[in-house]
This record gives C-alpha cells, sequence and structure tokens, in this order.
C-alpha cells in the first residue's frame, strides 16, 4: 500500500501535523501497521496480542541482524504467484505483467518506472526482485 | 489492495474476527500513541505498548461547579473503577516530590499556582505506574481554558469527560453544609450525606471558604472559565445534572463511563431479526433496507421466488408447498446462503427475518458461516399481536390493505367487501405464537449479546431503537 494512497484524504492545517505525518512516512509506521493488521486478520489467532508480539519482536531482531524479516507472503507464494502468470512455461513473464503482480503485492508506487526495455523476466529475477 | 481493481471475495471470516476482538480499535489506539509521542524506536514502542494493554483503564475528566458532588463522584469512582484520583491538593501535598514542594510553598503564600507547574506536576504524577496500569481520574482540573489546551497539547487526553450541573442556587445553599472529614478528606453534607458513623460526626470540620459571597464568587468565575473548556471534548462530554440524589449521579456517571464509544472500525451489518408473528419483523426490515441499503432478506418470501422462478431448487420445494408441510432445513439453508453470499448482500449488509425458528436451524446457520453481528428480539404482548393481526383487511378488488384500527377503510363501500386472510384468525395466530415462544428461549441462549426490543409501540420509535442497537458498540464486560 502505497504512503500516498493511504493518506490521500488529509487535510493538513497545522506544523504540528505535517510533523506527524513527516514521522509516519520516515519510520515506515503505515507500512508496518497494514504488514500487523493483514497477519493477524489472516492468521486469527486466539491471543490477538501476543500474536502481535510476536511479530514485532521478530521485526526487531531482523532490523538489528538484518535477516529474516518475517513476510506475510513467502517465497513458495510468489513462485506459485509466478506460475500463474507464466501458464505456458515459457520461463518468462512480460513487464506488463510484472507491473501488475507489483501493484496487486502492493509494492509500486504509482509513478515508479519499470525498465521497459527487460521485455522479458525470468522466475528468479521475479522472486529476486519482490 | 486497491479499490478499484476485481472485486475481492473477503472470506466471511476475517471481518467477524476483527469485530469480535476489536482488531481495528486496538490498531487506532495504537497509531494514536505513536503519533502522540513519535517515539525514535517505534518497534520498541509498540511492543511496549502491547505489554501494558492498557487501553480500556478509565481516563476520566470530572468537572463542575463548587459545591456540585465532584470530589464526592470522583472518590466513589476511584473506589469501583479501581483507579487512582488526582485532585489539585493530592498533587500538591505530595512529600516525595520536589517541585510539589515547591507549589506548595506558593499555595501557602495564598497565590496562585502557575500553570505551568501544575502541568509538570501533572505529567509527574501519570508517569507513575499505578497511574499507567490503572488509570486515572481527574477532580476538577483543568479549571481554564489555558489549562485544557496545555494539557491536551502535553499528550493527556481522556476518554470521558463528565460534567455535573446544577441551578447556582442550589448549589449557594448546598455549600453552606459541607462538611470535611480531615483524615480521609472526604466530604460529607449536613442534610444530604450525613455519615452514620458517630466518630467520624464528631471528626467533622467546616472547611474554609463556604460563605455564600465566597460561594458567589466562585460560580461566577466558574461559569466564566467553563463555556470555553467544554467545546474542547466535543465527543466524550456527558452533562449530568448534579440536582438529584448522590447515588443517582453516580449510577449515571458510572454506566457512561463504563460505556464505549462509536468507533470508526469498517463494520457490514449482518443483522437477525427474531420475534413472534405479528411483532413488525418485516416492516422494520423493510424500514432498513429502506433507510441504510441494507438488502433485505425474508425466508418465506425467498423460498416462494425460487418456486416461482421455477429453478432446480425451486422444483425441489414445490412439493412441500403443495403439500402444505415445513421445507426442510437443509433446502433452506442452502438457498439462503447463496443469497446471502452474492456480491450485494456481502458489499451491503443484510437483514435476516423469518429464519431461524428453533436451535437445529440457528447451529445450520452457524455452520454455513453466516452468524449476524447484531441479534434483535422484539417483545410484543399477545394482546397486541392479536389486536394487529385479526383486524387485517383486504379489498379484494383494488388489492389494497387495510386494519380496521390502524388504517381503516375510507369509505363504507370497501369497508363491506373486505375480506380476511384465512391465517389471520385468532386461533391460527395462537397456534403460530405458541410456536415461537416454544423455541425462543433456547435460541436467545445461542446467540451472545441479544439487544431485546419493546415492539409494542408505533413503529418509528422501534426503528430508533433497532437503529441505536445497530449503531453502538455491542456491551462487553468491563473487568472490575
Amino acid at each position: 500500500m502505497s504512503f500516498d494512497f493511504l493518506t490521500r484524504g488529509l487535510e493538513l492545517t497545522s506544523a504540528r501535523e505535517r510533523e506527524a505525518l513527516l514521522y509516519l512516512k520516515k519510520h515506515r509506521i503505515l507500512d508496518v501497521l497494514v504488514h500487523l493488521t493483514s497477519s493477524i486478520l489472516f492468521h486469527q489467532p486466539d491471543k490477538p496480542r501476543e500474536f502481535l508480539l510476536d511479530i514485532l519482536s521478530r521485526i526487531k531482531i531482523a532490523k538489528t541482524t538484518s535477516v529474516d524479516f518475517p513476510y506475510l507472503i513467502d517465497d513458495s507464494n510468489l513462485v506459485s504467484m509466478f506460475e500463474i502468470m507464466d501458464p505456458t512455461n515459457q520461463g518468462f513473464i512480460t513487464p506488463v505483467q510484472y507491473k501488475e503482480a507489483l501493484k496487486n503485492l502492493g509494492l509500486l508506487d504509482s509513478d515508479e518506472v519499470i525498465d521497459e526495455n527487460l521485455e522479458v523476466i525470468t522466475k528468479d529475477y521475479f522472486r529476486k526482485d519482490v | 489492495m486497491d479499490a478499484t481493481t476485481a472485486p475481492h471475495r473477503i472470506p466471511v471470516e476475517m471481518p467477524r474476527y476483527g469485530e469480535h476482538h476489536h482488531i481495528f480499535e486496538m490498531m487506532q489506539i495504537m497509531l494514536q500513541e505513536l503519533l502522540i509521542h513519535q517515539p525514535k524506536e517505534p518497534i520498541q514502542f509498540m511492543l511496549e505498548h502491547l505489554e501494558r494493554d492498557n487501553d480500556m483503564v478509565p481516563r476520566i475528566f470530572i468537572l463542575g461547579p463548587p459545591a456540585s458532588g465532584k470530589t464526592t463522584i470522583a472518590m466513589w469512582l476511584c473506589k469501583h473503577l479501581n483507579a487512582s484520583l488526582i485532585t489539585a491538593e493530592n498533587l500538591i501535598w505530595n512529600k516525595l516530590s520536589g517541585l510539589a514542594i515547591k507549589a506548595l510553598q506558593i499555595y501557602e503564600k495564598e497565590e496562585a499556582i502557575p500553570d505551568f507547574l501544575l502541568l509538570k506536576l501533572l505529567l509527574e504524577r501519570m508517569s507513575k505506574e499505578e497511574c499507567i496500569s490503572k488509570g486515572w481520574i481527574l477532580d476538577g482540573i483543568p479549571e481554564t481554558r489555558e489549562q485544557a489546551l496545555m494539557i491536551q497539547t502535553s499528550g493527556i487526553s481522556p476518554r470521558h469527560v463528565v460534567v455535573l450541573t446544577a441551578p447556582d442556587t442550589v448549589l449557594i445553599e448546598r455549600n453552606l453544609g459541607k462538611r470535611i472529614d480531615p483524615s480521609n478528606g472526604e466530604v460529607y453534607h449536613t442534610t444530604f450525606d450525613w455519615p452514620s458513623e458517630p466518630e467520624v460526626q464528631n471528626r467533622l470540620k467546616v472547611p474554609l471558604g463556604i460563605s455564600e459571597e465566597e460561594t458567589v464568587k466562585r460560580l461566577m468565575e466558574y461559569h466564566r472559565n467553563i463555556t470555553r473548556i467544554l467545546p474542547s471534548y466535543p465527543k466524550i462530554l456527558k452533562i449530568i445534572s448534579s440536582d438529584q440524589p448522590c447515588v443517582d449521579v453516580f449510577y449515571q456517571a458510572l454506566t457512561y463511563v463504563q460505556s464505549q464509544h462509536r468507533s470508526n472500525a469498517p463494520f457490514t451489518p449482518k443483522i437477525l431479526l427474531c420475534g413472534p408473528t405479528g411483532s413488525g419483523k418485516s416492516l422494520q426490515a423493510a424500514l432498513l433496507a429502506q433507510k441504510y441499503g441494507i438488502i433485505n432478506v425474508c425466508c418465506g418470501q425467498l423460498l416462494k421466488e425460487c418456486v416461482a422462478s421455477n429453478s432446480r431448487i425451486g422444483e425441489l420445494i414445490q412439493p412441500y408447498f403443495q403439500k402444505k408441510m415445513q421445507v426442510p432445513d437443509q433446502i433452506i439453508i442452502k438457498v439462503l446462503s447463496s443469497r446471502l453470499k452474492k456480491q450485494d448482500c456481502i458489499c451491503y449488509g443484510w437483514v435476516l427475518h423469518g429464519f431461524p425458528q428453533d436451535l437445529d436451524q440457528a447451529t445450520l446457520l452457524n455452520s454455513a458461516g453466516l452468524m449476524p453481528n447484531r441479534v434483535f428480539f422484539l417483545n410484543v404482548p399477545y394482546d397486541s399481536v392479536i389486536e394487529r393481526l385479526t383486524l387485517r383487511r383486504t379489498d379484494p378488488t383494488t388489492g389494497e390493505r387495510y386494519h380496521l384500527m390502524y388504517k381503516p377503510p375510507p369509505t363504507m363501500e370497501i369497508q363491506e367487501r373486505l375480506m380476511q386472510h384465512p391465517g389471520d384468525t385468532e386461533e391460527k395466530v395462537k397456534v403460530k405464537i405458541d410456536f415461537f415462544y416454544r423455541n425462543s428461549s433456547l435460541l436467545e441462549d445461542f446467540f451472545d449479546n441479544v439487544i431485546y426490543v419493546n415492539g409494542d409501540q408505533d413503529p418509528y420509535t422501534v426503528f430508533e431503537y433497532i437503529e441505536s442497537g445497530i449503531i453502538m458498540p455491542l456491551p462487553t464486560k468491563v473487568s472490575q
């Protein structure tokens, strides 16, 4: 979910509000909250607070060690996504399909440009890039 | 996900889980705290916030003119809710804080305590463990708009604000009878609230500043300030008249403080209306559908539509209609699920009536994943139902429906040719009512948080009750 999409309706009047919005953007708080909410609605744990504590502590550890961020969509999901887009098993997908996939995953800001020169996008590139 | 892409089939368990565990409110409060404090390490802050789990602790301001009973109400609420009481006095008389000692010196010189010092004392007190984990009740602060704004900008905001009012003459008279117990600071009154134990009676002292002129001065000051403070708390305010017995004021304050405000959480209404025949279910469902765009699903109507459309399911149902037998539950649930899982019902919500009629049907509804999130039982006494149903008439020529008491036919000519539906005779209605009441207690136990509405009133009043039941959050148990 892009930050601008989520904050599209806000009318900011004061300096403190603008400051608060900058704070959110800098620390990517909205992305974290979206991730937490989607995980909790998907897994539906019996004890929501403990579940959230667990995810947050994993993110905290991941920040310090720089590995193993907990993701909602993991590697095997990505492979399946790729295979859905490539039914005839040619081994690659077009940039248009790639852009659509990134939009669906919420990773694409509407103004980012994908390198159109890359006519084919292979499975490995897809996995690594995402 | 972008709303403009193809409609998403969100599994129905997700919104149900979200509503049940108040996920939206939890996230909203966490985001609020993040924005107020803007910590440098947000992840750590969120971890601590979740561990504290103090979203629901009391955070109350009690405001009111002198002699309105603020201190009494505040103390009683504290004892009941197990929160900490904060007043200007107990902030100053705190021997453990350096700031408090300075404030005490100013107070003893009979000067007003500067606002910034008061704020610092407040912040210091609120950062203590007991205020964070058990909540706080602020008695008589803020007194001026400047104080209110300062408190707000420093990040302290209450969830409920209770304002006591009473006419000035009552207050002046009441203040003359005020007595204080010096050992614990409790306030008594010579006429209204006299303690029963004689030791307490002997201890009571007359406090300073209760003469008539003093009270008048303080009242004028109060009125000048309160009109500028109240607009700061638009949605969380409740004004209670304190010109009634203490206990009444207390109970009103307690119920208000334990209630939750309307939340911004996304909500798709899935309403179930239950009640004996003639209680007004179809009418209320039609009103809801008209006002809010919710889809009106009447079970009997749905089955008849299936038969009329000659679908495969309709052919299964038809023999039961012909033999005038009850259609089996399995078929009904199939028809219902396919209707309730259509895109318009998922999008706009639905209001169901005419099903379930007993416990087995309710269990089937649950296993089909179609549990409602608001259940209303319309209570109508037997005589009202008989009156409503047995006086129904139809005009065979125009098809217009009349009621001999509520909507009589305009001319004698029409009245002579009116006919009654054979199912509206008293015996048949009695059978249907008895059938409902045989199963109703089991149904009431099956659903939690059933809302009972008195259906014996005019339709628009009943409609307003149902509306408030849908809009207000369901009552949750407050842990004591």
